[in-house]
């Protein structure tokens, strides 16, 4: 006597068409990713909230790991925009540039190029979202990567501050009482980099190019951005200047940190309102190229 | 009949061949799948992975998913882990999905065991509170006690193994469980500490579970659906007959080590005292009687040989020794033509079986010759046991042992 009993599909089909009702059923089908975008953003930002133990475990266990196998530690978060600092001040102080600045020239140059380093941060932060192993193996929230990425820019941010700060004490500036609106200057900027990140972001994960492409780019971007000199009121690049999107939040994040001028507040806030806006679109576009990019990636 | 915890829905999944166009059509993919438009027909270069696979499973129920490499059940199991979409068809799924997949993920070598423990398991999306609580009892069943305060990358790697298993196997209580070949890490001892905290995860989920082993599958599974290039061939509650299904795509290796002073030749199977037609392979029940022919060759000059015949299981595991009903009758000092055994009635757990001879020599034990994967045979039946052999016992009434 065999027992066999050979499992037909369409007998099944047959036997109950209906969904069956009771319960909360999760449903994949090629359908539709982008069809319902607010319902998708409502559950990446929930997904936020409902990782953030695991971000900052994987925050902290990187960090961890980092500290462990080096003896600089920390000091290499930072270390970058102080050389590339420094080489500029070297070089201005040779007059193989003229730079003038309202504020000492080495406080310009610094602060740019940290606040440049904070907002490539941001870029990279979203742009290695499905970097890791994890995702393509697990099916845990990509959130809690974007989330990890991101602590670490504030964490870059944080350390910066030593160097600024020795600095300011050298040349006994003291920052004006809108230096607590940073924080806020600075999460803007790094808001923008994480937006375009966020958008290239699947892109990058299937070719290479685009990281590369990035790097050149923002290279380019840098000079065209007051990082090194301030933004000129002449010429071609004035004018390219101005359209930046980057400059007024530069401007902006200068300002608030050494007083002067009354910043414009008003281009820096549209910036940031619109990567504001293409961060959470690039979130949806996140979730929907997920899978996507973890068939074509594979392993 | 208890609940329905997942359905799939003339699942389909496409691959392409070509790397390259690969990620074209993921760029395409993703865009079409903003604009909301839905995956269409084969592309250049495309096939299905997984092409129309319907199941579904309850609670307490058991999917064996079994196939060549290749044959698209890990790409199933990730399509049921929510990794990847379908592009056919559709899966239902309800209640926590949990795996023991990926053990050990996001371990940091520099890391110590206890720190890792807790990355591992937020991972699995517990809390810390959830893993604080049990934790002495991951550490106590990874074994690792001593060691939980050193780095990980100081631990051999079966520690590192049993370590990841003890979070995941432990922790998790998903209510549909996905398993992909990590059923037994570690040495024989911890493997079957592993079995039976599987067991336990087994009892009050509906499982689908990916296995080459036939001791698992026939160990835990409920059911069997075998995949042949993507498609079900065999969906069956009865694991004989998926045993055989899966049996049937695979060729069994013949194998000869040895020198070419003692050879097997010419060996044959006979079943009820014919031989198998068309040299094909014989397919055999409990009622068939069984013999084997051989001649062996032997050179000149050799000291006594003694054949040895094994019938072991289609993964090469020994299942029967075939013994003479005294010794000397299967030693030789010369080359013997026609060199039969009768085996009678064989009872086997359905299954596919092969015959491995050898000829060592009786003083030394020294082997001369091994031919394995020879003489290639199905055992048919009814049941599926979990052990190889079958052996009847009379089962005497109770008036009768009284008597």
């Amino acid at each position: 006597m065999s027992s066999a009993r050979v499992i037909d599909c369409r007998e099944i089909a047959a036997a109950d068409r209906a969904v069956p009702a009771s319960g909360k059923w999760v449903v994949y089908s090629p359908a539709g990713g982008g069809h319902n975008p607010f319902a998708l953003l409502g559950e990446s930002l929930a997904s936020f909230w409902a990782t953030r133990e695991l971000s900052w475990i994987l925050f902290t266990r990187d960090l961890k790991s980092q500290v462990r196998r080096s003896f600089l530690g920390y000091a290499w978060l930072f270390s970058g925009p102080l050389m590339t600092a420094a080489m500029w001040v070297f070089l201005r102080s040779q007059r193989v540039v003229a730079i003038e600045t309202e504020i000492p020239y080495p406080l310009f140059v610094l602060s740019g190029t940290i606040l440049w380093s904070l907002f490539r941060a941001g870029f990279d932060a979203a742009l290695d979202a499905y970097s890791s192993d994890i995702l393509k193996k697990l099916n845990v929230p990509i959130e809690a990567f974007i989330a990890r990425n991101l602590a670490n820019v504030a964490f870059q941010f944080l350390l910066s501050g030593i160097p600024l700060a020795c600095l300011l004490l050298l040349y006994g500036v003291l920052p004006p009482a809108t230096i607590f609106a940073l924080p806020i200057a600075v999460a803007g900027l790094v808001l923008m980099g994480a937006a375009a990140g966020c958008l290239l972001a699947p892109a990058a994960a299937l070719y290479g190019d685009i990281g590369r492409m990035a790097h050149i780019v923002f290279t380019g971007l840098m000079y065209l951005s007051p990082v090194v000199y301030p933004a000129s009121q002449t010429g071609w690049l004035a004018m390219l200047m101005r359209w930046n999107p980057l400059t007024p939040v530069l401007n902006l994040c200068r300002s608030v940190l050494f007083g002067g001028d009354a910043p414009h507040i008003l281009p820096a806030a549209v910036s940031m309102f619109l990567a504001c806006g293409l961060f959470l679109a690039g979130l949806i576009f996140l979730h929907v190229a997920r899978p996507h990019v973890i068939a074509r990636k594979g392993m | 009949m208890s609940e329905l915890l997942v359905r799939c829905e003339h699942v389909g999944k496409k691959f392409c061949r070509d790397l390259k166009r690969s990620l074209w059509y993921g760029l395409k993919d993703i865009t079409a799948d903003i604009v909301g438009s839905p995956p269409g027909e084969l592309r250049r270069d495309e096939f299905w992975a997984v092409d129309d696979v319907c199941f579904d499973l309850r609670r307490g129920e058991c999917l064996a998913l079994l196939g060549r490499n290749g044959a698209g059940k890990t790409t199933l199991l990730k399509m049921l882990n929510g990794l990847i979409k379908p592009d056919a068809g559709r899966i239902m799924l309800r209640g926590r999905v949990g795996g023991l997949i990926a053990l050990g993920a996001g371990f940091d070598p520099i890391l110590t065991g206890r720190e890792n423990v807790f990355v591992n398991g937020s991972i699995l999306g517990l809390s810390k509170k959830q893993i604080q609580a049990r934790f002495d009892e991951i550490v106590a069943f990874a074994e690792i006690d001593e060691f939980i305060d050193s780095p990980v990358a100081n631990y051999s790697s079966g520690m590192q193994v049993r370590l990841g298993f003890a979070v995941a196997a432990i922790m998790i209580r998903p209510d549909i469980l996905l398993l992909d070949e990590v059923l037994a890490v570690g040495d024989l001892g911890f493997r079957l500490k592993c079995l039976n905290l599987v067991q336990e995860l087994l009892e009050d989920a509906a499982v689908v579970f990916v296995s080459h082993s036939m001791q698992f599958v026939s160990r835990f599974c409920t059911r069997v659906a075998v995949f042949s290039d993507g498609r079900v061939i065999c969906n069956t509650h009865d694991l004989s007959q998926g045993l055989e299904a899966y049996y049937s795509q695979c060729d069994a290796q013949l194998t000869v080590f040895g020198n070419t002073d003692a050879k097997i030749e010419n060996e044959r199977l006979l079943v009820n005292g014919r031989a198998v037609a068309g040299g094909g392979e014989a397919v055999i029940g409990g009622q068939d009687e069984l013999s084997i022919e051989l001649d062996l060759d032997l050179a000149h000059g050799l000291p006594e040989v003694e054949l040895r015949v094994t019938i072991e299981d289609f993964s090469g595991h020994p299942i029967l020794a075939i013994k003479p009903e005294q010794r000397e009758q299967l030693r030789f000092s010369n080359s013997q033509r026609g060199v039969r055994l009768d085996l009678g009635r064989l009872n086997l757990t359905p299954g596919k079986y092969s015959v491995m001879f050898a000829v060592v020599t009786v003083e030394r034990m020294q082997r001369l010759t091994r031919k394995a994967g020879s003489l290639v045979f199905q055992y048919g039946g009814d049941y599926v046991e979990w052990a190889s052999v079958i052996h009847k016992a009379r089962v005497p009434s109770a008036e009768s042992i009284a008597a």
